[in-house]
């Protein structure tokens, strides 16, 4: 790739975008230091959204997160995909942009959903040379994040974190740790998670997800609709006093608190990045 | 092979048959493979529903919950989503509907889902500044003979047989939990959708006004919309068409004015 290296920025402590806030954030300038937006909401060609978009990103650095990119599949890359995405990319001139270790789509047929793949060879192979075909396309390195699984293959013979250190090494590409969804991977594949923190290298991690969860007793679902837990706010101390401080924001998707609350809670998250410093 | 494995994964979940998939999921742990599947499956077509559910809620009341989950699982079917973005999953539902029996006999239903998602559209589309009266002013008396109107980017019209837009605002204006009965009209009428200041808004057209709007959404010029109230207004013809004319900028109708410098 021939786009240069930056060294790794830290945006300190942020949020989700989400409509349901889009008025406060404008009217009262809360002090979240940055928001994430999902690239595919904003892929459209006006509206509310992008309104709000192009006033909030006068405010607050903003980061690109999409959920479509299906780096995992084998089908060929969606291009039109990609091409909406740099798009959207010249709009918002974000600090980076991620996606997810999954695939979403195969045949033309999207699953809108965080599919997970074998870890093996052959996906290790597949999958990063087709992060590297991305990052060429954009002109900049791209953040890939763990999704939380509930199963895994006969396939697979090495494990995430050496999966995902792996890709990581051979794309040349930069990582969103998503610390619950480790959590919950942990819970429903019994590993333990702190082995998995332990192996990846801090120089890759840009970013970092918090976000609550459904734990239905046997295995847990990753519904980002409640607060995030105990356990996950340990794994997150021990994750930033291994790697020091990470740009760390909170996913709520569902059940969406005031703003307020959500403040409240990433402020837990700013007092033990200080901490940690 | 990974082609393989996606490929077994796909039929598991979007067709149902899940046994080949099956067997290529590690065994081991509290739940089974077949569960583990199961959290898959599960979460694909309820994602979709709950998609179809926010895309058609008047729909949804206008047939009941039974139905309408009945419709939602058939069309998951028949219409599998091929676009990345969710929103668009929902847009073949009235032709869904028109074309599956016993649907295709309910004609508010497929109405419904038409309104419905034209609302989407609406919602979407560019916004772009709304011509105002003063720019109308500033239309040299002599130009408009050249003057071409062009409607905004998400201006929609679409002719019911019945009275869907009515029924509609009843649920969406919260007054009551349950759709007006839906009611034929006498006559087909026609129905325009559009967005100013970012909000969605519709009305009902009377015929005369529909045809110079289906003209103006062609871009032809001000006379042509003038020749076509001929033939009710005569003499009257012309001031009828500046009088609609009028009203459409007043609505944040219009997003453009072309006309020849002279
Ligand atoms: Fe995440």
């Amino acid at each position: 790739m021939n786009s240069k290296k930056i060294k790794k920025p830290f945006l300190g402590y942020g949020l989700g975008l989400r409509t349901d806030h889009y008025e406060e954030i404008l009217s009262s300038d809360p002090p979240i230091d940055w928001f994430e937006i999902i690239s595919e909401n904003y892929m459209v060609e006006g509206g509310r959204q992008l309104y709000h978009l192009d006033r909030i990103k006068e405010k607050y650095p903003i980061v690109m997160h999409g959920v479509s990119l299906s780096i995992g599949s084998t089908d060929p890359l969606n291009m039109d995909y990609l091409k909406e995405l740099k798009k959207l990319e010249s709009r918002v001139n974000p600090e980076w942009i991620s996606d997810h270790l999954c695939w979403t789509s195969l045949g033309g047929h999207n699953s809108h959903d965080l599919l997970p793949l074998p870890y093996n060879q052959e996906t290790l192979k597949h999958v990063s040379e087709r992060i590297k075909q991305v990052q060429d396309y954009l002109g900049r390195q791209i953040l890939i994040e763990n999704a939380s699984s509930y199963l895994t293959y006969k396939a697979s013979d090495m494990t995430e974190w050496d999966f995902i250190s792996e890709i990581a090494d051979e794309a040349d590409c930069l990582l969103l740790f998503d610390v619950n969804n480790i959590y919950v991977s942990g819970f429903n594949h019994n590993f333990d998670p702190k082995e998995y923190i332990d192996r990846i290298n801090p120089e890759r991690v840009w970013q970092i997800h918090l976000a609550g969860h459904e734990n239905n007793g046997d295995y847990i679902i990753d519904t980002h609709d409640h607060p995030v837990i105990d356990e996950v706010w340990q794994l997150y101390q021990y994750t930033i006093e291994k790697m020091g401080p990470v740009s760390t924001m909170i996913e709520r998707d569902d059940h969406i608190p005031p703003l307020d609350e959500l403040i409240t809670e990433l402020e837990k998250a700013r007092k033990l990045g200080e901490g940690a410093c | 092979m990974l082609n393989h494995i996606q490929e077994k994964f796909k039929a598991a979940i979007f067709e149902g048959k899940d046994e080949a998939f099956i067997a290529e999921i590690e065994e081991g742990g509290k739940i089974d493979p077949k569960q583990r599947l199961f959290i898959y499956a599960h979460a694909y077509k309820s994602r979709l529903v709950e998609t179809l559910a926010d895309d058609f809620p008047v729909l949804h009341s206008l047939v009941g919950d039974d139905m309408f989950e009945e419709i939602c699982l058939d069309y998951i079917d028949k219409y599998p989503s091929t676009s990345t973005p969710l929103r668009y999953f929902g847009q073949h539902m009235a032709k869904y509907l028109q074309d599956t029996k016993p649907y295709s006999e309910i004609i508010p239903a497929i109405e419904m889902a038409k309104f419905e998602w034209t609302f989407n559209d609406v919602f979407d589309a560019p916004d772009k500044v709304a011509v105002s009266e003063s720019d109308v002013g500033a239309v040299p008396p002599e130009a408009w003979t050249t003057l071409r109107i062009h409607l905004q980017p998400s201006f929609f019209m679409n002719e019911y047989k019945w009275n869907t837009p009515a029924v509609w605002s009843t649920v969406s204006d919260e007054q009551d939990d349950k759709p007006m009965m839906p009611q034929e009209y006498p006559v087909a009428s026609n129905c325009i959708q559009w967005k100013a200041d970012l909000k969605c808004f519709f009305r009902s057209v009377p015929d005369d006004e529909a045809a110079v709007l289906k003209l103006a959404a062609q871009s032809k010029s001000f006379p042509e919309i003038c020749e076509q109230l001929i033939d009710i207004y005569e003499g009257q013809a012309t001031m009828r068409a500046a009088e609609l004319f009028k009203g459409w900028v007043m609505e944040g109708l219009v997003s453009r004015l072309e006309y020849l410098k002279v």
